[in-house]
């Protein structure tokens, strides 16, 4: 029965987590959302074959909050990069990554390697990544309804009108061939935060654009 | 040597972490462990500690994430090694490695080990406030209470109280090592400040036996009205 509280509590193996798609030799294991969780960021990556488990990043990028992280080895072997800095890591290593600019990776040295990862923002309430917030616009793209994902992109617009939410609604009305709503909003991506200009440089959904005089200005 | 750089990352081992000590003097050990993987990193922004305990003893002890009445975290309990048999508002849930369970804050739960050397990661944080982590000096003043040396309780918890002038429970632990230390009327100063910020209070001042010093006191009794 479907009843309007949340229970007390929920329960699942990492097992039956349902797993995102295979990006990059991991598929991610989504724990935050699984259970709606609110209060902190949670996932676990597990890998393919002797991929990145952990993809390179910072947490200081466009999009990005400033996350402190805290990565456990929950099974398997990998090697954790950290600022150039080889850290070797078995089931039980915690590697903490303080500083938010820190490069971090880990490549895996065994089959389904698992890493869980914890993230928050010191001094500021939890809040989904930019890049979170915008997930329900994935399945749509990439089945072609650009209607369907310019739909689910807008209650994260009008919740959140940041730099990547912007572009992102632009790429989807650029191939719905609405240029003019797609030069207005890259325009607004690009006030909210100039990084954005190299997605515009080389993302092939604005491809529809490039020949308009008004995107030339964007870019030069 | 001491630097005034803080390195980017920390690297360490949950099998060899120090375990925290015991927070009740007196209490019994046993053999249940904690992990304070928080402090031990320096993390502020979200809570997380790692538990271990011999089979039938209670790896989390049981307690709910509304003390006071306050707006409480979202706890989430991974299982690391061996099982444990959750009891969550009075369900029994089975919990082997790899079992994830997350428990909303009002909610009471425990976790009771099956196996010897049961282990669970627990995180925490409350939907919609920055996490806050306590003042080192909270840590010193239970170590130090611990040890017996309620003066040096008191001392450090007054550093916490004035870094945290809101908390009701800061003050109302610095009144329970100042009574330990035969400091009444610092006791009795601060139950009243703890009380004017939150009123439940009053069901930890009823029954605490830290507090038994100064219940003879007659400014002590309005105090669990």
């Amino acid at each position: 029965m479907v009843t309007a509280i949340a229970k007390a509590y929920d329960v699942v193996s990492l097992e039956d987590i349902e797993p995102g798609p295979e990006h990059d030799g991991r598929v991610p294991l989504n724990i935050r959302r699984h259970f709606g969780i609110q209060g902190f960021g949670v996932r676990a990556n597990r890998s393919v074959g002797d991929g990145h488990v952990v993809g390179e990043h910072d947490e200081v990028g466009l999009g990005a909050s400033g996350q402190e992280e805290l990565y456990l080895v929950l099974s398997g072997k990998a090697t954790f990069k950290v600022d150039g800095e080889p850290i070797y890591a078995t089931a039980g290593t915690m590697v903490f990554v303080r500083d938010p600019a820190a490069k971090r990776s880990a490549v895996a040295k065994e089959e389904g390697t698992t890493i869980l990862a914890i993230g928050g923002t010191p001094g500021k309430a939890y809040e989904l990544s930019v890049g979170e917030a915008m997930h329900d616009m994935w399945d749509p793209y990439r089945a072609e309804n650009f209607e369907g994902a310019l739909e689910a992109l807008q209650p994260v617009l009008e919740e959140r009108p940041e730099a990547l939410v912007l572009f992102n609604v632009a790429c989807m009305e650029a191939r719905l061939g609405r240029a003019d709503d797609a030069i207005s909003h890259l325009q607004q991506a690009i006030e909210d935060d100039d990084r954005i200009h190299e997605h515009i440089r080389s993302d092939s959904d604005l491809d529809s654009l490039r020949d308009d005089p008004r995107f030339g200005a964007l870019t030069a | 040597m001491a630097t005034t750089t803080e390195k980017a990352y920390v690297v360490a081992r949950l099998d060899e972490l120090e375990p925290a000590p015991l927070l009740a003097p007196g209490a019994t050990d046993d053999g249940r462990q904690r992990f304070d993987i928080r402090r031990r990193f320096g993390i502020t922004s979200f809570g997380t500690n790692a538990y271990r305990a011999p089979s039938d003893v209670d790896v989390i002890r049981e307690h709910d994430e509304t003390l006071l009445g306050e707006a409480g975290q979202e706890e989430l309990y991974i299982v690391l090694n061996g099982t444990a048999t959750f009891e969550i508002d009075g369900d029994a849930v089975e919990a082997p490695a790899g079992s994830l369970v997350l428990v909303q804050p009002t909610a009471k739960r425990k976790a009771t080990a099956k196996d010897d050397g049961t282990t669970i990661l627990a995180i925490g944080g409350t939907p919609g406030k920055a996490y806050e982590p306590a003042p080192e000096e909270a840590a010193e003043a239970f170590k130090a209470y611990n040890e017996g040396d309620y003066e040096t309780a008191a001392a450090k918890q007054l550093v916490v109280v004035e870094k945290r002038p809101n908390d009701a429970v800061a003050y109302f632990n610095a009144a329970c090592f100042e009574a330990r230390a035969g400091q009444a009327d610092e006791a009795i100063e601060h139950l009243q400040r703890a009380v004017e910020l939150n009123d439940r209070v009053k069901e930890l001042i009823r029954t605490d036996e830290d507090l038994d010093s100064i219940r003879e006191d007659p400014r002590f009794d309005v105090l669990t009205k």
